[in-house]
């Protein structure tokens, strides 16, 4: 058997292992949910294996017996081409479809029945910027809608205040430096929390803005203006990286402006 | 699915809401392809809804979405009535889809051209598939932009409490608020928060770039199928997923970064044609999409400070001829942007803005001395950002390598316009980070992305114009006149 008999037969195989990995994935996206939990991996290495597969398709059709003969341009040129051409096929073999199939399998995920409630829960129980869904979905329930709610705790309270809502939402830090920091500097408490701000610019530090110095009993008066003003009677504490000491609790107004 | 035939029934009424605008607009352009008018009616209704609604909000107190039904049917109707009882020479003839209608004759160019559509038919619907199996839940997504829509879902109103008292908690409660007003709709319109098919208008927004960059590419002269190609490739553009699928993601912003994109591209290219051809709608589209931008996101400013940057240096130093002229017309442009923008102008200022991002106030002289320390860190990370490829495919960096062969045609006045215009606004986003009152770290990881891809398809644009004047494939007496640069743009 010549070498380019053996060569074409090799190419053959190629293109029944391509058949069979598309075929795969195919069967894949019909077959299995949520993918973002289970299929992820499984995605990959399909797409890893049909990139290759087609890396080796390619390279049989390159003229490599005439590479010798090339002027050294020409070939510096072809091998310019050839990275340029498996990055491209990088990039379309594994972003673009395969976000394709994995934008299929979601949709199917919705369509047969998972709600986006259940999503929801799943999206953000697993991720550590969001809160706890199942921490959310108990304060709704508890909370009137009608109700004000003074949030105490760590990281992300915008999203808390987006699934709270129409319940009021109001940033009431409780310790003095917080409020000071808080108010009339443009500073929400998130900001004095979230590890990226409590960086200083390293290269300008003149880039933070200092705060009012308050005095404290103007604090305390500003303190329970708003909380008298606002009605508020439930405190939410949140505490993202020790989720069961997460709280909501009904307070009295009164005890809460106290210091 | 009823809910997405709800979004899509929207989606069409606002289309044709826009068209009303649309023919107002393009009055006396002639025949306007479909891959032009449909994008720009989309927004143009859009643009009315939002400025209908704020309206209603500021003088009202409330507005209700079916006022913006109302004005979409009194917009169609001006429309419609100008076109029958209008001057019949200045009638807008809406063509079909020039894609379809005259493919290249060429057996190879037309072979070119429908792989390059089928693939482009086969990522929207990706994008599409993306908005409906996940739900819009990025940080920004929520805290910014879904949380005014459901404030105003529930209110009608952007000036209650929810956006006024500065304990609430309430991110950026002065950002712009086009693209929430179109949530609210969708909301109220499919029975309240879904933020699943609210990522629908987004997938939308990208069809309608995808269009209009396509029927841009064909009226500034490149033939065959390299338009199709070029649209191609802003369709594959592996940043699609960033915002069209993943959580994290969404360019680090709630995906409106796209819509921005889109009106930025509108609003320059409008310019663009306008500085060469001269023609009414060129201008009106350049001004009224930039007071779009500044009704969806903060850097809406920066895209109006460089068109009119861009229109300037046409006006002084394009060697137009009449300079006075043309340089109030440069100015005009811009205050046609404001005037658009001014419902939310209005309705803003009874809103507190609670958070340092107060560039006007870094402009001091302390500051801007010790900004040049930060050089280094920027271009660092901005460098990182543009050379990496399964990001941004090879446009920027192919940008990069254009730049020798471009600099002697920008100082021969060849795209004179785009290339002042794109200086400009790297310029612009780069002083901003010299002088951000944010954490630079944090900034620049968080802003980068969305930054490139405001950019993004007028850098397309460029290196198509590039690629077409050298195009192998094309007829000589064409590529004399891409070559020559006629126009002074």
């Amino acid at each position: 058997m010549s070498a380019e008999r053996a060569l074409g037969i090799a190419m053959r195989v190629v293109d029944v292992l391509i058949a069979v990995v598309f075929v795969s994935v195919v069967a894949n996206a019909a077959n299995t949910w949520p993918v973002y939990i289970v299929g992820d991996k499984l995605l990959a290495y399909h797409f890893k294996a049909l990139f290759w597969l087609l890396v080796v398709r390619s390279a049989s059709v390159v003229p490599w017996r005439r590479f010798p003969v090339l002027p050294p341009i020409r070939i510096a040129a072809v091998v310019v081409a050839g990275i340029v051409y498996l990055l491209f096929l990088h990039t379309l073999i594994l972003t673009n479809f395969y976000s394709a199939v994995v934008a299929v399998m979601h949709t199917r995920a919705a369509f047969k029945g998972a709600t986006d409630a259940e999503i929801a829960i799943d999206i953000t129980e697993h991720n550590k910027w969001y809160p706890r869904m199942s921490f959310v979905i108990k304060v709704q329930e508890l909370v009137p809608e009608d109700a004000a709610i003074a949030y105490i705790g760590d990281q992300r309270p915008h999203i808390m205040s987006y699934l709270l809502y129409p319940r009021r939402v109001y940033a009431l830090p409780e310790m003095q430096t917080t409020l000071n920091q808080s108010i009339q500097d443009n500073w929400t408490w998130s900001h004095l929390e979230d590890p990226f701000h409590k960086q200083e610019d390293p290269q300008n530090p003149r880039r933070r803005p200092t705060p009012p110095d308050l005095a404290p009993g103007r604090i305390q008066a500003e303190m329970r203006r708003m909380i008298a003003e606002r009605k508020i009677e439930w405190v939410l504490y949140y505490d993202s990286l020790y989720t069961d000491k997460s709280f909501i609790e009904r307070v009295d107004p009164a005890t809460l402006a106290t210091p | 699915m009823t809910g997405v035939v709800i979004v899509f029934l929207y989606l069409i009424a606002v289309s044709a809401a826009g068209m009303g605008v649309a023919l107002i607009v393009f009055r006396g352009a002639g025949r306007v392809a479909a891959e032009v008018w449909l994008p720009v009616s989309f927004a143009l209704g859009l643009g009315l809804q939002a400025m209908v609604l704020l309206s209603a909000m500021v003088a009202f107190g409330a507005g209700p979405v079916w006022l913006a039904g109302v004005a979409g049917l009194v917009a169609l109707g001006a429309g419609i009535a100008l076109q029958i009882k209008g001057d019949p020479a200045r009638r807008v003839d809406l063509g079909g889809f020039q894609m379809f209608a005259n493919p290249p004759a060429d057996g190879n160019q037309r072979a070119l051209h429908f792989a390059a559509f089928a693939l482009i038919a086969f990522f929207v619907v990706v994008v599409y598939l993306n908005a409906l199996s996940y739900p819009f839940t990025s940080y920004d997504g929520r805290a910014i932009w879904s949380y005014k829509a459901k404030v105003m879902l529930h209110e009608q109103s952007i000036l209650g409490e929810a956006f006024t008292d500065p304990y609430r908690i309430h991110y950026h409660r002065d950002y712009p608020v086009l693209v929430p007003i179109a949530m609210y709709a969708i909301y109220d319109l499919t029975g309240g928060v879904n933020e699943r098919l609210v990522r629908m208008l987004f997938s939308t927004f990208f069809l309608m770039q995808v269009l209009f960059l396509y029927g841009m590419l064909r009226r500034i002269g490149t033939g065959g199928a390299l338009a199709m190609v070029g649209a191609l490739f802003y369709c594959a553009t592996p940043f699609r997923d960033d915002w069209s699928e993943r959580d994290g993601g969404a360019l680090n912003s709630g995906a409106v970064d796209i819509p921005l994109s889109f009106f930025a591209m509108v609003s320059v290219l409008g310019f663009l044609l306008f500085w060469r051809e001269r023609q009414r709608w060129q201008y009106l589209l350049g001004g009224v999409f930039g007071g779009l931008a500044l009704m969806t996101k903060s850097e809406g400013v920066v895209i109006v400070a460089v068109a009119l940057a861009g229109n300037m240096a046409v006006a002084l130093f394009g060697r137009g001829g009449a300079i006075k002229r043309d340089v109030a017309l440069a100015i005009g442009g811009v205050l046609l942007s404001f005037a658009v923008a001014l419902p939310w102008q209005i309705a803003k200022s009874g809103i507190p803005n609670f958070y340092d991002e107060d560039y006007g106030a870094q402009f001091r002289p302390d500051i801007l001395l010790g900004a040049w320390q930060r050089l280094g860190v920027i271009l660092y990370t901005i460098g990182k950002e543009i050379v990496f490829i399964e990001k941004w495919n090879w446009y920027w960096v192919a940008l990069i390598a254009m730049v020798p062969a471009a600099i002697p045609a920008w100082l021969g006045r060849r795209e004179f316009f785009l290339d002042s215009l794109l200086l400009a606004w790297l310029s612009i986003y780069l002083f901003v980070y010299m002088v951000s009152p944010l954490n630079l770290v944090f900034h620049l990881n968080t802003s980068t992305s969305r930054l490139a891809s405001h950019l993004l398809p007028l850098v397309l644009v460029r290196l198509i114009l590039f690629w077409a004047a050298r195009n192998p494939f094309d007829t000589p007496a064409r590529l004399a006149v891409l070559r020559g640069g006629a126009a002074p743009c």
